[in-house]
């Protein structure tokens, strides 16, 4: 292992924070500001995001299509410019393209889809051992070293002469939990997991992850729209809506007592498996705005059962709200559990009618 | 005009280079007008090819054998010509991406016109009159403005919705959703889910719900049927299958459904081993090799459906009634 | 269905076998291939499968029409024409192959580059593509034979420098497409550099469509390498090329008719051959004609 310039950090500093960042879509190069001297105002496809990640802990990003969390992840590690903001790392601010490519050697990425993020021409003990190459490290015998990392995640050491469309999704999970752990990475990000995965499979793969956590001491970042799997597997929430964060804190406490009241209607949209449970009238009506027409004042004004005259022209700041929360609503849901379901319940009513 | 739906001993091979793949094997299936009827299985377990062999769709290398009835009819025996009539009026289909349902160049207006080209006795100022009243029926609120669009300015949500109204402008007997939320957000499975509930109160024929997706199943259907590597392994009114399940892999799939536990859990459930081969099938219970009850005939003889209550039935041999 | 995905084991050498089996299937790709496989026979081993020498002179039977000594006839030298006709199919080949192989070679790399590079790179690389394209082959044959003679290399220059833009471009397009792929993004987080991004990921994606074109091109280089000799802008005499031959029996058609239709055959030929294996090739492999692979 390489040494490094800051220790890991005390339990005090986190392993990745993220101050304020950006994105946005609409980046006019020198010709389209010459031919349109008044271009078009930049969409900010995320907005404004600040989060941290400690050392060791997982983070579930939830947010739906269109929410930005693919693109955070993706400029967190320098695959999208970000036009504001900063991002520190083991203590130290990544700016520069060499800054990214130091993290990159302490982080890993693994895709949505498992079987189109591997080079299909190329033969699966070939990717495997593709990052130990590439960082140049000695390697004397590489189908030894890739069937080692089969190992790891549980695959037969056969499948190194396999190519990627000959594994199902579970198998080509696995290979890409492989790829991503093969560099000892301080920080992996996950996108949807367990995209296209059974039930039965989706299990093997986080309990896979979660193994090697426990072993290795990774931090992961888990993008994901599932709430039945974020609640098992992560420490925190953080909930994303038209690019901005919404609700972040602890994940059993956003599940029992949420705060913003899109992370209620997205918790209780969730269809639960009993038919003896079954909701009666859908959480939350009409279409998820599009960054490009974002609405005034709240962004979820145009969907929020307890919508007020406020939060049509006063856009709502991030703020605090208890121990380790944070929320951006004019009027966060305070009131006990059921409480809050039978507001939520009526306003729905009156809507649905 | 809607009738009663019954497969018995279905059966589907696929005859491919590779050999014969058996996708669907002694499958008994009924439904009747009113009824909501799910399917629920992982993939590979034979509900797209039993959804198409509803829908008459199967391909070329299909062979199928046992029998459709529906209405009275045995659909398998049916002639192309009098197949492709009953797909227009009797059964329709709602899949999982509705973008890929509709012609792109086409207004929504003038797709759903054609939709109704075998309604000879309507002008088309009435077929529009039907669609816009169909449209606000599945919720969407502008009728006359949706109908000037495209498919590629609506929203998924909508997309499904106009794929819904659809189905019902021929008012068909028979309505098959092919998962019809997997592609949508889950604020948006909401409210398709809630849909499907609301028309089936003025609905009159048979729903089938397709999906992987337990708490769908669960939230949609008045019976389901559980399907593993091209078998009905159970099936039963949902309350009976989700709150009562008799056949191992039922019990296992919903034990691996992370959605149930309440509590963070250090491991998820999950079910060990990997999917028979459908193309030499083992030659006993499908489900033997993952078994954790599996004893002695498990691995040898075929398991007979036990009845155990008057619709609820199981394939397994350590099931009594 | 990925039950029977699973169920087929796919070794690449049994796609192999499938490939030839789906070719062999087609009845016009099998002509093709006989076609192809007698004019490459020929040309390979054309000193031993000629007669006579295809330059030899013999004034004394000038013009002789098709006869056992000599089946195609001779020419206004008196040279034996099948000997010229089985030479001119290696000059043909020669000249096809290699400025194929050149401009499929310059193609690649640079529609790589354009795809993958920068985007001022990409723009100038577009930029010269494109007037490439837009130059008269024959004026641009005319500019390049006063400066260097007519020849052999002159004309594999020729072609060469023609036909790679429309292949650069190609390669462009299909780099664009898979530049942001989820697998071309996960080598950039490892750090992979441009080289090996470009040479290990991306060119064996971008290559089977190229070939397609390519073998669909070799009948159009033959064409443009007879039109060329035809016009004296070709192989230099006493080289033999078909279009040489046609040039010659088109200068005495009326006394040796039989010569215009000996170095005219081949040519329709060898064309024939060549365009439906391409075409055969391209139905295989092109996605969009799913329906004639087998499942």
């Amino acid at each position: 292992m390489p040494c490094r310039p800051l220790p890991r950090g005390d339990a005090m500093s986190p392993l990745l924070a993220v101050e304020d960042l950006s994105v946005s879509f609409v980046r006019g190069s020198l010709l389209d500001r010459l031919i349109n001297p008044f271009p078009l105002p930049g969409f900010n496809v995320v907005d404004g995001v600040t989060l941290s990640l400690m050392p060791a802990e997982t983070l579930g990003l939830v947010g739906e299509s269109g929410s930005g969390k693919t693109t955070l992840a993706r400029t967190i590690l320098g695959l999208i410019r970000a036009a504001a903001g900063r991002i520190v790392f083991e203590g130290r601010e990544v700016a520069t393209p060499s800054d990214f490519r130091a993290m990159r050697r302490r982080s890993a990425m693994m895709f949505q889809d498992p079987v189109a993020s591997l080079s299909p021409r190329l033969r699966v003990g070939t990717l495997l051992t593709e990052p130990q190459v590439i960082q140049g490290l000695p390697m004397p015998d590489r189908r030894a070293a890739a069937k080692a990392l089969l190992a790891l995640v549980g695959l037969p050491a056969s499948f190194v002469d396999r190519f990627p469309h000959e594994l199902s999704g579970g198998q080509a999970r696995r290979v890409g939990v492989a790829r991503a752990l093969a560099m000892k990475p301080h920080l992996l990000l996950a996108d949807e997991p367990t995209a296209g995965l059974d039930v039965s499979v989706q299990g093997d793969v986080l309990n896979l992850i979660g193994e090697l956590k426990r072993e290795l001491g990774f931090a992961a970042m888990i993008v994901t729209h599932n709430l039945a799997m974020i609640r098992h597997v992560s420490d925190r929430l953080a909930i994303m809506y038209l690019g901005r964060l919404v609700e972040t804190g602890p994940t059993q406490e956003v599940f029992s007592a949420p705060l913003h009241p899109y992370t209620a209607t997205l918790i209780r949209s969730e269809p639960f498996p009993d038919p003896r449970r079954r909701s009666h009238n859908p959480a939350v009506t009409g279409e998820i705005p599009s960054v490009f027409r974002r609405p005034a004042g709240c962004e979820f004004h145009t969907r929020c059962p307890l919508v007020q005259s406020r939060c049509k022209t006063e856009a709502p700041v991030y703020r605090p709200m208890g121990a380790g929360r944070m929320v951006r609503c004019h009027f966060p849901l305070q009131t006990g559990g059921q409480e809050r379901e039978a507001v939520l319940r009526a306003s729905a009513n009156q809507r649905g009618n | 005009m809607s009738g009663s739906l019954a497969a018995s001993g279905l059966s589907v091979r696929y005859e491919t280079p590779h050999g014969s793949v058996q996708a669907l094997r002694h499958v008994d299936i009924e439904a009747h007008p009113g009824e909501v009827i799910g399917i629920v299985g992982e993939s590979g377990c034979g509900k797209s090819t039993l959804v198409t062999a509803l829908a008459n769709l199967l391909p070329a290398n299909a062979c199928i054998d046992g029998s459709i009835r529906y209405n009275g009819v045995d659909l398998t025996k049916l002639d192309a010509h009098r197949q492709r009539l009953l797909r227009g009026d009797e059964i329709a289909l709602v899949g999982q991406d509705p973008m890929t349902a509709f012609n792109p160049v086409l207004t929504i207006g003038d797709q759903l016109v054609d939709f109704q080209h075998h309604r000879k006795d309507l002008s088309r100022a009435q077929k529009r009159a039907r669609i816009a009243a169909m449209l606000g029926r599945v919720g969407i609120a502008d009728a006359e403005r949706r109908m000037q669009s495209y498919p590629h300015e609506l929203s998924g949500g909508m997309r499904q919705r106009v794929a819904i109204a659809a189905a019902l402008l021929t008012d068909p007997g028979l309505l098959i959703a092919d998962e019809p939320t997997t592609a949508l957000d889950v604020t948006m499975e909401a409210q398709i889910i809630h849909l499907l509930r609301e028309l089936r109160r003025e609905y009159n024929g048979i729903i089938i719900v397709v999906s992987h997706h337990l708490g769908v199943i669960a939230e949609l259907c008045d019976r389901v049927y559980v399907m593993y590597a091209g078998e009905v392994v159970e099936g039963g009114e949902v309350d009976a299958i989700f709150h009562d399940p008799r056949h191992p892999y039922t019990q296992a799939l919903l034990a691996c459904d992370p959605a149930r536990f309440h509590d963070r859990l250090d491991r998820l459930p999950t079910i060990p081993g990997s999917l028979p081969s459908l193309t030499q099938p083992p030659p006993g219970c499908v489900y033997a090799p993952r078994c954790d009850r599996a004893f002695a005939p498990c691995g040898s003889i075929a398991p007979p459906l036990t009845r155990l209550t008057a619709c609820h039935a199981a394939r397994c041999h350590a099931v009594t009634p | 269905m990925s039950s029977v995905a699973e169920a087929s084991p796919s070794a690449p050498d049994r796609q192999r076998l499938v490939l030839l089996h789906a070719l062999l299937a087609d009845p016009f790709t099998r002509v093709a291939l006989v076609l192809v496989a007698g004019f490459l026979v020929t040309a390979l081993f054309a000193p031993w499968l000629a007669p006579y020498s295809p330059v030899k002179i013999d004034v004394l039977h000038k013009l002789q029409p098709p006869s056992a000594e000599h089946w195609f006839g001779t020419d206004h030298l008196g040279r034996d024409l099948l000997s010229r006709v089985i030479y001119g199919a290696r000059t043909a080949l020669t000249i096809a192959m290699v400025s194929v192989a050149i401009a499929g070679a310059i193609g690649l790399l640079l529609g790589l580059i354009a795809g993958y590079g920068p985007r001022w790179l990409d723009a100038m690389l577009v930029l010269t593509f494109d007037s490439m394209n837009s130059l008269p082959m024959i004026m641009f044959a005319l500019a390049i034979i006063t400066v260097l003679g007519a020849g052999t290399g002159t004309l594999i220059i020729v072609i060469a420098a023609t036909s790679f833009p429309s292949y650069a471009r190609l390669i462009r397009a299909q780099t664009l497409a898979l530049k942001n792929s989820d697998y071309i993004l996960a080598e950039r987080l490892l750090d992979a550099s441009a080289s090996r991004i470009i040479f290990i990921h991306l060119l064996p994606n971008v290559v089977g469509p190229l070939i397609i074109l390519l073998s669909m091109d070799i009948p159009v280089v033959i064409m443009v390498e007879a039109g060329l000799s035809f016009l004296g802008l070709g192989v230099r005499p006493p080289t033999p090329s078909w279009g040489s031959i046609l040039y010659d029996g088109y200068t005495s058609i009326s006394s040796a008719p039989f010569m215009v239709i000996f170095g005219g055959l081949p040519l329709v030929l060898a064309t024939l051959g060549f365009t439906f294996l391409g075409e055969g090739l391209r139905d295989y492999l092109d996605p969009r004609l799913q329906l004639r692979r087998p499942a």
